[in-house]
C-alpha cells in the first residue's frame, strides 16, 4: 500500500512539470450554426494542453456581433494515467444584421508562444415576418428551410419554442397530411435568445420534411402541449423547482404555412433514374490492382451524399469476360443531422479473374436530381485497370452467402423456393408390419434382461466369498480333525516306529498350523510348552519321540506295538492342557 | 426305440404345422397391407383406411401402419384423425423423415394457433423426443450388461484402466436409465389429445347447455385431464380448460381406448407402444 502511495506522489510530481511541454492546442465552437439576429450564440475558445493563458483570447471576425464574456473555467484530468489540462473561454455573442459570418481565428497566448485556432462559420438569418413583436411569455414559431421544393427533395421544418417561465412536460403533435412526411432529425437544443428586446430560452427541434407528390400544401400549425409554472411567485431557492410548484397545462400553436411541391422535370430525365433527390458522391477503390489468376481483389463502391438518401440503389457491376464476380452485401447508413438526411451505401465485390491479362473494370453510374441546380446530373466511378499476372492453376474459393448476392454473376446460387405444398407417399415396405413386443406391458423376459447379468455378478461374488471364506478356514479345520486322524492311525495298528513318527508330525502340522518336514523331540517339547501344554507331558511325548528314533535305528518292532496304545491317551492329555 | 421314434415325428409335424399357420397368417397380412397401399394408390381412401384398421384390430401395431393409415385420414379430408395417427406413428418411428415432414405439413393445415410449451425436464433430455422407447429400453439393456460385465471382470482382476472404463460406463448407465424411465412416465401419462371435429365447443360444465368457453377447430392438440359419462376434461397449454364430448376427441397413447367418429365404425385395439 505504501509503495502504491509512493508511486502516485511520484507520478503527479514528474507529470506535472510534464504537462507544460504538453502540445497546446486551440479550438473554437459555436452552440449552432444558424441563427437570427435576436439570438445569443454560445461561442466556447478551448485551449487544450495548457492550464492557463498569459491573457484572453484574441478573437477575429466580431465586428458584426455584440460580446459579452461568460467566464472562463479550467479542468485538469488524469484518465488511465494520462494527464491532460485544458482552459474554456465562453462568450455570449449576438448579431447585429443578418448574413454569413467566419469567426475566428481565436489567438491565445500561452507562455509566450501565440496558438492560433480554426475558423467557424455562423449564418444568421432574417426575422421571419410572421413573428408579431409581443407573443407573450410562451410561443412556438416554425420556419421551413424554403418554401418551395421538389418532389421527394428534403427541406427543414425547425421549431423553436420561446419560454420566459418555467415549463415541463413538453409534448409536441405535429401536422398530418397526405403525402408529407416529418422525419425527426436531432435532439433539441436550448440556448438562450433575445426577441424584440426580451431575452428567451429557447428550445429548438429541427425536423426534416418531404413530399412525395407535387402540388400546394398548407401545412396546419404544429402544437406543443406543456405544464407552465407561473414567473410571479418569489423564488424559493431549491423549492422553486417545478417539481415542488403547482403548473397549469398549457397548449400553443405555431403559425400556419405554406409549401409548394413541384414535380421533377421530365426533360433530361437519365434512363433508369431511381429518383434520387439531393446532393450525392460516387468513389470507388480497387485493392490490389494487380493479382494473379486465381487470387481476388476487392472493388468497394461508395455512394454518399444529402437528401432522400434510401433511393441510393444498388449499383450493379455488369459480367465481366474471364472475370467471376462475387457481390457482397451492401452497407447501408443513415446519419441524420441539423441540416437533414445524410447517409451512405457501400458496395463491395470480390473480383477473381480467371486468365492472365490486363483489364478493366468499368465504370458504375448513378443519376440523381440536383435541387440547387434544378437539373439532373450523372456521376460514376473512373474505369480501374486490372493487372492479372500468370499464378496457380487451382482457383480458389471465395465465400459467397446464398440468397445475399447482388445478381452480378449468373452463376451465384439461389435459394430453393417452394412451388407447392403436399404430403410424401405411403411406406409400403412390410418390415416393421408385426407389432413389436411391447415394453409398456412389462413381461418376464424384459424383467429378466435387466435382472439377469445382476444375478450372474451376485453368483459370481458369492462364489468367490465362499472360496475364500473355505481356504481361511482349513487350518482350523484341520487342527479340529488332527488329534481325530492321529487315534485312528493309532488304531489302524501302525507296526512301522517311522510310521508313527511321521503320523506324530502330521499330528503338529495340523494341529498347530506348522510346516515341519521332521519332527524331533526336542522341537515337539518347545511346541507343546510354548503353547501351554505342562513340562510334564510334553517330556512324555519327548520319550516316546527319543524311543520312537531309537526304534527306527535299532530295529526293533515291539515298541511299535505298544506305541498304539500309549500315544492316544499322551495326545488326548495334550488336548485337554493346550491353552 | 419305436415310442422314440414316434413321439419324434409328432413333434415335427407339429413344429411343421404351427409354422406353416404362422407364414400363412404372415401372408394374409402382407396381403391386407398391399390391398389397403393399392385402394390409396387409385384414390379410394375410405377402402384404404379400413384395411389398415383391420391389420391393426388384428394385432399389426406397426409403425408403417400408422403413418399409412395418417396418410388415408389425410387425403380423405379427416385432418384431426390424420394428426392423430401421426403423433401415433411418432412414438413409434420418431426419427422418421417422411413421417415428421407430413405431420409438420398437417398441423400447418389446423386453424388454431396454439404454441407447444416445452418444461425444464423436456429441454434438459432434449434427446428423448428423438428415441422411442424400444430403442432407449435396450440402450439401457446393453450398458446394463456392460456394467455388471464390467464388475465381474473386477472381481478378478483390478488395474485403473477398468476403474476408468466402469466410471465410464457407469455414468453412461445413468444417463440411460434416467431416460427409459422418464420416457416410460411420459407414455404412460401422456394425455395428449387430438380435436377430431371440424370445430367444436368447449363448455365450461359437461352439459349441452353449459357456457361456451371457446371453441377448437380439428387437429389441435389438447391435454385430456379426465373424462366422464362421455365427456372429457381438456386443457390447452395456455392453462384454458373445458369439457368437450368425449367422441370428438382421440387420444394419442395410452391404453385408453378412443372412440371413433369415422363413418367406418372402429373398434381400436389398445396402441402397443415401443
Amino acid at each position: 500500500m505504501k509503495k502504491m502511495i509512493l508511486l502516485l506522489v511520484f507520478s503527479i510530481f514528474i507529470l506535472v512539470p510534464c504537462q507544460t511541454l504538453a502540445e497546446v492546442s486551440v479550438t473554437l465552437s459555436l452552440d449552432r450554426q444558424e441563427a437570427t439576429p435576436s439570438d445569443s450564440i454560445r461561442m466556447t475558445i478551448k485551449v487544450s494542453g495548457a492550464r492557463s493563458c498569459d491573457s484572453s483570447p484574441v478573437i477575429k471576425g466580431l465586428d458584426s456581433f455584440q460580446v459579452s464574456p461568460g467566464g472562463s473555467s479550467s479542468r485538469v484530468e488524469i484518465v488511465n494515467g494520462k494527464f491532460s489540462s485544458s482552459v474554456d473561454y465562453t462568450y455570449y455573442i449576438q448579431p447585429s444584421r443578418p448574413g454569413t459570418f467566419q469567426l475566428g481565428p481565436a489567438e491565445v497566448k500561452v507562455k509566450g508562444k501565440v496558438f492560433q485556432s480554426n475558423i467557424s462559420t455562423l449564418t444568421i438569418l432574417k426575422v421571419a415576418s410572421s413573428e408579431s413583436p409581443d407573443r407573450g411569455p410562451i410561443f412556438l414559431s416554425v420556419a421551413l428551410s424554403s418554401k418551395k421544393a421538389y418532389v421527394e427533395e428534403q427541406i427543414s421544418y425547425t421549431l423553436k419554442l420561446y419560454l420566459k417561465i418555467s415549463v415541463s412536460d413538453i409534448s409536441l403533435q405535429l401536422p398530418e397530411l397526405d403525402h408529407l412526411a416529418f422525419k425527426q432529425l436531432e435532439k433539441p437544443r436550448e440556448y438562450q435568445g433575445v426577441y424584440d428586446g426580451s431575452t428567451y430560452r429557447i428550445i429548438e427541434v429541427p425536423y426534416g420534411l418531404m413530399a412525395l407528390k407535387a402540388g400546394n400544401y398548407g401545412i396546419k400549425p404544429s402544437r406543443m402541449s406543456m405544464t407552465a409554472y407561473d414567473s410571479r411567485r418569489s423564488r424559493r431557492g431549491f423549492f422553486d423547482d417545478p417539481f415542488f410548484r403547482a403548473g397549469r397545462p398549457v397548449t400553443i400553436a405555431s403559425q400556419a404555412l405554406e409549401l409548394r411541391v413541384i414535380p421533377l422535370p421530365e426533360k433530361g430525365k437519365p434512363k433508369g433514374f431511381s429518383g434520387l433527390v439531393g446532393s450525392f458522391k460516387i468513389e470507388a477503390t480497387l485493392t490490389p490492382s494487380k493479382i494473379k489468376v486465381g487470387e481476388s481483389a476487392t472493388l468497394t463502391v461508395r455512394v454518399s451524399g444529402r437528401g432522400n438518401v434510401n433511393r441510393i440503389p444498388d449499383l450493379k457491376l455488369p459480367s465481366l469476360d474471364h472475370i467471376k464476380v462475387y457481390a457482397d452485401e451492401p452497407v447501408f447508413e443513415v446519419r441524420p443531422d441539423f441540416k437533414g438526411l445524410a447517409g451512405f451505401k457501400t458496395m463491395k465485390w470480390a473480383i477473381v479473374p480467371e486468365q492472365q491479362g490486363d483489364y478493366e473494370i468499368p465504370p458504375l453510374s448513378l443519376s440523381f436530381f440536383d435541387p440547387d441546380t434544378d437539373e439532373y446530373r450523372i456521376i460514376q466511378t473512373p474505369k480501374q485497370p486490372l493487372i492479372i499476372l500468370p499464378g496457380k492453376e487451382k482457383m480458389i474459393m471465395v465465400e459467397a452467402r446464398p440468397g445475399k448476392q447482388n445478381g452480378a454473376n449468373k452463376s451465384a446460387k439461389q435459394g430453393v423456393k417452394e412451388l407447392g405444398h403436399d404430403i410424401l407417399p405411403l411406406h409400403t415396405s412390410v418390415r416393421n408390419l408385426e407389432a413389436r413386443s411391447s415394453i409398456m406391458s412389462g413381461g418376464l423376459f424384459l424383467s429378466l434382461t435387466l435382472m439377469l447379468p445382476f444375478v450372474l455378478y451376485l453368483s459370481t461374488f458369492l462364489g468367490l466369498r465362499l472360496k475364500r471364506r473355505s481356504v481361511r478356514a482349513m487350518p482350523v479345520h484341520r487342527a479340529k480333525r488332527a488329534a481325530k486322524n492321529l487315534a485312528r492311525q493309532c488304531r489302524q495298528g501302525r507296526e512301522d516306529a517311522d510310521s508313527l513318527s511321521l503320523c506324530i508330525r502330521d499330528y503338529f502340522n495340523d494341529r498347530f498350523g506348522l510346516t515341519l518336514a521332521s519332527l524331533t523331540p526336542e522341537d515337539a517339547a518347545d511346541v507343546l510348552a510354548s503353547k501351554g501344554v505342562g513340562p510334564g507331558t510334553a517330556q512324555k511325548l519327548r520319550a516316546i519321540l527319543i524311543e520312537l528314533e531309537n526304534t527306527v535305528y535299532t530295529g526293533q518292532t515291539r515298541t511299535a506295538d505298544r506305541m498304539n496304545d500309549e500315544i492316544p491317551k499322551l495326545i488326548k492329555e495334550i488336548e485337554r492342557e493346550i491353552r | 426305440m419305436r415310442k422314440g421314434i414316434r413321439l419324434a415325428i409328432t413333434i415335427l409335424v407339429a413344429l411343421l404345422y404351427l409354422t406353416s399357420n404362422h407364414e400363412a397368417r404372415a401372408d394374409e397380412w402382407e396381403e391386407g397391407f398391399f390391398k389397403a397401399n393399392q385402394a390409396y394408390k387409385v384414390g379410394d381412401f375410405q377402402e384404404a383406411i379400413e384395411g389398415y384398421l383391420q391389420l391393426i384390430r388384428s394385432g399389426h401395431g406397426g409403425d408403417q401402419i400408422y403413418y399409412n393409415l395418417g396418410n388415408a385420414y389425410f387425403r380423405a379430408g379427416q385432418l384431426g384423425r390424420a394428426i392423430l395417427e401421426y403423433e401415433r406413428a411418432q412414438l413409434l418411428m420418431p426419427r422418421d423423415p417422411d413421417l415428421n415432414f407430413n405431420l409438420s405439413h398437417a398441423r400447418d393445415q389446423t386453424l388454431d394457433a396454439i404454441e407447444e410449451s416445452r418444461g425444464f425436464i423436456e429441454t434438459a433430455f432434449f434427446w428423448l423426443k428423438s428415441f422411442n422407447l424400444n430403442e432407449l429400453f435396450w440402450s439401457f439393456a446393453l450398458l446394463n450388461l456392460l456394467l455388471w460385465a464390467t464388475l465381474i471382470i473386477r472381481l478378478f482382476h483390478k488395474s485403473e484402466w477398468l476403474y476408468y472404463i466402469l466410471l465410464l460406463i457407469l455414468s453412461s448407465w445413468f444417463v440411460a436409465g434416467l431416460s427409459f424411465g422418464l420416457k416410460y412416465y411420459w407414455i404412460s401419462s401422456d394425455n395428449r389429445a387430438v380435436i377430431l371435429q371440424k370445430e367444436v365447443n368447449i363448455l365450461a360444465g359437461p352439459e349441452e347447455d353449459d357456457t361456451v368457453l371457446f371453441k377448437l377447430h380439428e387437429g389441435t392438440v389438447v391435454y385430456q385431464e379426465r373424462s366422464e359419462d362421455g365427456w372429457s376434461l381438456v386443457r390447452l397449454p395456455d392453462k384454458k380448460r373445458g369439457w368437450v364430448k368425449s367422441k370428438a376427441v382421440g387420444l394419442i397413447s395410452g391404453d385408453r381406448p378412443v372412440t371413433s367418429t369415422s363413418p367406418h365404425p372402429s373398434h381400436r385395439q389398445p396402441l402397443s407402444v415401443q
